[in-house]
Parts: structure tokens; C-alpha cells; sequence
């Protein structure tokens, strides 16, 4: 090893060249807190990478602020090194990170470097491409509707607020509502999710505990989900610089394969850290705050993220960039600053209740005030034919709820309304950690809704679901399932026989 | 408020261009507001501050010599030579350089042709 060392020491020294330039520098005036702001380099841009010279090593910072008299740089590297006085040089680059397929199954930085200790990324240079951080969202013109689904496995989403590839979607609730877990389930879902390309998954953890972030990589990992899917990690350990940037790296590692056709699914958990963490970047560097002491471009710093989301046209590529931003909620105010910012923002949101979690209800949807704005384009046609009624049916179940209460005598068709809400609503709860296939999601919902289970007792139905989607995999997978599945439309054959497996399954259980 | 070097050094070389008062009273009143303001740690700057202003108002460049250990008499006076009359030279020694020198161009660009600068470079890909 050590003649490995002294070799490639020599390659180095013999291919050593010094053009000694006259530069710019910069002087260290005040650092601290994760900041420095910086004398000199008149001509730095914004947003360009500098490069700290200190005693023990060269510190990468990032030019924020551009005043008059001093830069205001973000430092990227170790901020404890960087003393007053150091010199501080341009790179004439602004922030990248190299992307490639080389990132799929690992677990990164916000700079790109592997936290996973599977080995260097991109030895190679010729591989991969660099990306910027900051980047401009597709035009118009290079987009184009969203028509394909996401399925993210989870009945009540699929159904009710359907997402398709390209559109953001935000996932909006109380701190432990299930927010993480719905995001889950959705990267979990794309293995089984075979009649469309493979989508690349993308999960940002900002600011999260390191041993939430430890699970969600086992849990993965366990399932296999690694396999179309990369980790960009910045802790609540890290600096508020990383955190800040952590986002910028999954839109840019997401664009990556948008551009190159594929579909993406990136997910920011959460964006309600990192709005806390630019807040807390922007008053150390001074900047005026605004309302709730964030910085007047609070709104831009998600907008500019968040439109870089899209589904591209053909003369493009094809390819789509899928976004699911989460936002924590405090006491379940979604009219709070930046909840409303991000809901005006997205094309729909996906609200959790924390009353409807400890009812029971999970996922805890709030199906009357989650909205997809995108709707039923990108839905398969069965789907569309089993889900249409069921939000009307949920709604005026909900308006009954409250009725029930202070009535005692029920008509018949009143009760029968109950029954059905009763029967919808369990069938809609669902384990986190178990995304179900959309045909078995249609052959549910479809039973539901056509008054098969009616005479089912409620707390018999979980049991019934599970032996009905036993008795159709072994019984009725290629004439049901793989129908459903590979042509997404449900018939008229393949409803007669959806009917007969349903009514042979009911006599064989009760 | 809070008052820079630079804002200080412009203030003092505008009084003494105007000379309504004579030279040593402009000094010593601005001395004394200085100190008023509790500014005194910032006289070294405002003072190479004002030589600044000074170099660049007579049309001159303030150049800074940085060598690694002190230079021969022959060296110093062939780099006087090269710099004008109107231009400011000073002359400091930082070991850290190692070796060689550094030529600073008003505070803002330099040549580095230390062996710092060199190595510093060379472990960089290694």
C-alpha cells in the first residue's frame, strides 16, 4: 500500500504545474455559528464556491450574501477551522454535485459524499455528470400533462387523491400523524408496481433524528427498496448549511434521471426544518426578517424547489420528476405561514388528523380536506370505475356521523348509508409497511362499493379482506389480478367474474 | 452607531483636504472623537486606512511585500525599483509561506509565488 502511496506521489510531482496568476482574494472578517462574512472579492456571484484557506486544510464555503462592503459566505466544511484572518479564494463554480446511476442504493450527503462506508462514488470520472444545486425549473413549453399514476399502495390515496408521475403532492399533518410512513409505503410500492417503468426514489431527510434516518435505510434495505432508491441525508447533527442544501441535492439528483427519461419520486421530510433552518442561516447573516422572523423570500426558497417538479414532454425525454414535500403542522393549523405557502404551492395535499389516528383510523386521512389537483388523469380506468362514488359516499357517511348522534330513530336507507360509510372506512384503514397493488386495490373497493360486504360484520372485515385477496391469488390471479394489472380497465368478463370469485369466497368463510 | 475604519479614515482626510482648521488640531480632535466613541482598537486599521485612500487619491498602489525570511538589501532595492514614486510599498515576513514571496496589489489581488501556495496546491489532488 505505501508503494501505491509513493507512486501516485510521484505521478503528481512529475505532473505538478504552477501558473502563478495574479487573483482575487478575500480576507476572513468575523466568523462563527456555521457563517463568515468576508473582505475583498469584489467580483464573487452569488451562490459561487469559495475556498477558505486555513491553517490545517482548505474549508469550502458558499457565497450567500453580496454586500457592499463584505461577502456573507454559508461554510460547507468544517466551520470550527476557519479563523479571522484566513484568505479566501474564488473557484469561479457554483455549487454541483456529481449524479449518475452510480448513486442507486446509496446513502449520501447533501455535497454528494457516501455516508454508507460502500465505497467512494464516481471513481470514475468519465461517469456520471455534475449537476447544480440551483437550478431553473422546465419551461412551459417542455412540459406536458400528467397522465401517468403514481401508485403510492395506500387505498384511501389511490383511490380518493390520486397522484401521478410529475405533479407534487403535499403530505401535510401533526408530528406522529403517519406523514414518513405514507412517504414509506410509496417508495416501498414502486417494487411491485411492475406495468409502468421503474420510478427512481429519492428520500431527503432534513433535519430528522439519526436514528430515524438509521430505520428508514433498514427498512429499505429489508424490503429491497435500496435497490431504486437514494438516501441524501443532512441530520439535525449537521450544519444548518447541509440541511439547507440537502433538498437542492434530491431535486438535482432527481433531475438527473428526469432528463435522462426515467421517471423520479423525490420526498422532502420535512420542508417545515428546512424552512426553520434558512430562517435560522438568514438572521445570522443578518438578512431583515419578515413575518414569524423568516426572510422576505421564504416562499421562493420552496417555490423554485418545489416547480422543479414535472413531467416532460416527448421531444424531451418523457421523463418525470414526482415531488412529495412533507410539512409538520402545529395543533393542526394548516393556515399557519409556511404550511399555506407550500399548500398553495403544490397541486394538492394529503392532510392527517391526529383525532382520526387515535380513533383508529390509519392512514389518518382527512379525505374532505385532501384534494389532488390532478384527479382522476392519473388514474387507471379501473380505478376510476370503483372510486368514483366513494367520495360521495364517504361525505355524506361523515355528515350522517354527526346526525347519529342526536337521533335514535333511523330509517332503513338511512341505516344502510351508516352500514356502507361504516364498511368503507375500514376497508380504507390499512398497516403501515404494506403498500397493496392496485389490482387488489380495485377488486377491494369494487366489492365494497357494490354491496358485497354489506352483510359482513364490521369487525370481521380486516379478517375477510385477507382471505379474500388469499383466496383470488390462488384461485383467480390470472383472470382477475393480471387482468387488472396489465390492461387497468375493469370489464364487464373480468367484473362477472370478479363477482362469482367474491360470492365463492364469501360461502367458503361465513 | 457603529462607525468603520473606512468611514472614520474618509471623514479625517476630507477635514485635512478642506483645512478650515490646522492640520495637528484636525488630528488631535479626531483622536479624541475616537476615543469617544470607544473606537480606539480600530486606530491600525483606520491608519493603514487612510495611507490607502491616500496612495490611491495621488494616483498610486499600494503593494505589500510578504517574504518568507528576510530579503537582501540587493532584492529590496531592485523591487523599489520597479514601483513608482507614487506608490506605497511595505514590506512584512510570514513564515508560514515557507519559502519564497507574495505580492499583494491593493488588498485585493495578489501573486503567490510561496511554496506554501505550491504544496498546498500539489497535495490537493493527492
Amino acid at each position: 500500500m505505501s508503494f501505491d502511496i509513493i507512486e501516485k506521489l510521484k505521478k503528481e510531482i512529475e505532473g505538478f504545474k504552477d501558473n502563478v496568476q495574479l487573483e482575487h482574494f478575500g480576507i476572513v472578517a468575523e466568523a462563527g455559528d456555521g457563517i463568515a462574512r468576508i473582505t475583498g472579492l469584489r467580483g464573487a456571484l452569488s451562490q459561487e464556491l469559495l475556498i477558505i484557506e486555513t491553517e490545517k486544510k482548505e474549508v469550502t464555503a458558499l457565497a450567500f450574501n453580496l454586500e457592499e462592503h463584505f461577502i456573507g459566505v454559508v461554510i460547507l466544511g468544517d466551520s470550527g477551522a476557519v479563523k479571522v484572518g484566513d484568505r479566501v479564494h474564488q473557484t469561479n463554480k457554483v455549487l454541483s454535485i456529481r449524479v449518475g446511476d452510480e448513486l442507486i442504493g446509496r446513502v449520501i450527503n447533501p455535497l454528494g459524499e457516501p455516508l454508507d462506508g460502500k465505497g467512494v462514488l464516481f471513481t470514475d470520472t468519465s461517469r456520471g455528470k455534475d449537476y447544480t444545486l440551483e437550478r431553473s425549473a422546465p419551461s412551459v413549453l417542455m412540459r406536458e400533462s400528467v397522465n401517468t399514476p403514481l401508485h403510492t399502495g395506500i387505498k384511501a390515496i389511490d383511490s380518493m387523491i390520486p397522484i401521478g408521475r410529475g405533479q407534487r403532492e403535499l403530505i401535510i399533518g401533526d408530528r406522529q400523524t403517519g406523514k414518513t410512513a405514507i412517504a414509506l409505503d410509496t417508495i416501498l410500492n414502486q417494487k411491485q408496481d411492475r406495468e409502468r417503468s421503474q420510478v427512481i426514489c429519492i428520500y431527503v431527510a432534513i433535519g430528522q433524528k439519526n436514528s430515524k434516518i438509521a430505520k428508514i435505510i433498514h427498512l429499505l434495505s429489508d424490503a429491497g427498496a435500496l435497490a431504486y432508491s437514494i438516501v441524501v441525508s443532512a441530520p439535525a447533527s449537521s450544519s444548518a448549511a447541509l440541511q439547507y442544501l440537502a433538498p437542492f441535492t434530491g431535486a438535482a439528483i432527481g433531475e438527473y434521471f428526469m432528463d435522462h427519461g426515467k421517471d423520479a419520486l423525490v420526498i422532502y421530510d420535512d420542508l417545515s426544518k428546512h424552512a426553520d433552518t434558512y430562517r435560522q442561516l438568514s438572521l445570522i447573516l443578518k438578512r431583515p426578517p419578515g413575518r414569524e422572523a423568516y426572510p422576505g423570500d421564504i416562499f421562493y426558497l420552496h417555490a423554485r424547489l418545489l416547480e422543479r417538479a414535472a413531467k416532460l414532454n416527448k421531444e424531451n425525454g418523457g421523463g418525470s420528476l414526482t415531488a412529495l414535500p412533507l410539512i409538520e403542522t402545529k395543533l393542526g393549523d394548516v393556515s399557519a405561514y409556511i404550511p399555506t405557502n407550500v399548500i398553495s404551492i403544490t397541486d394538492g395535499q394529503i392532510y392527517l388528523e391526529s383525532d382520526l389516528f387515535y380513533k383508529g383510523i390509519r392512514p389518518a386521512v382527512n379525505v374532505g380536506l385532501s384534494v389532488s389537483r390532478v384527479g382522476s388523469a392519473a388514474q387507471t380506468k379501473a380505478m376510476k370505475q370503483v372510486a368514483g362514488k366513494l367520495r360521495l359516499e364517504l361525505a355524506q357517511f361523515r355528515e350522517l356521523q354527526a346526525f347519529v348522534q342526536f337521533a335514535s330513530d333511523l330509517d332503513d336507507a338511512t341505516k344502510k348509508q351508516i352500514q356502507r360509510g361504516e364498511l368503507l372506512t375500514e376497508s380504507l384503514k390499512q398497516v403501515d409497511g404494506e403498500p397493496m397493488s392496485i389490482e387488489k386495490q380495485v377488486a377491494l373497493l369494487y366489492a365494497v362499493t357494490n354491496g358485497f360486504f354489506d352483510d359482513l360484520v364490521l369487525e370481521e372485515v380486516p379478517q375477510f379482506i385477507t382471505k379474500l385477496f388469499d383466496f383470488l391469488e390462488k384461485l383467480y390471479q390470472e383472470s382477475i389480478l393480471t387482468v387488472l394489472a396489465t390492461t387497468g380497465v375493469l370489464d364487464d368478463k373480468t367484473k362477472q367474474t370478479l363477482d362469482l370469485a367474491i360470492q365463492e369466497c364469501k360461502k367458503l368463510n361465513t | 452607531m457603529k462607525y468603520k475604519p473606512e468611514d472614520y479614515a474618509k471623514a479625517l482626510l476630507a477635514v485635512l483636504r478642506e483645512k478650515k482648521i490646522p492640520e495637528h488640531k484636525a488630528v488631535e480632535r479626531f483622536i479624541a472623537l475616537v476615543r469617544k466613541n470607544g473606537d480606539q482598537r480600530l486606530f491600525p486599521k483606520i491608519i493603514e486606512t487612510v495611507e490607502t485612500l491616500q496612495t490611491k487619491e495621488a494616483g498610486g498602489t499600494v503593494v505589500h511585500l510578504e517574504f518568507a525570511r528576510e530579503a537582501s538589501t540587493v532584492l529590496h532595492h531592485k523591487l523599489n525599483t520597479v514601483f513608482g514614486e507614487k506608490d506605497r510599498v511595505k514590506t512584512s515576513y510570514n513564515q508560514r509561506l515557507i519559502a519564497g514571496a507574495r505580492v499583494v496589489i491593493d488588498g485585493e489581488q495578489e501573486w503567490d509565488y510561496s511554496l506554501e501556495r505550491k504544496l498546498r496546491k500539489l497535495f490537493k489532488n493527492v
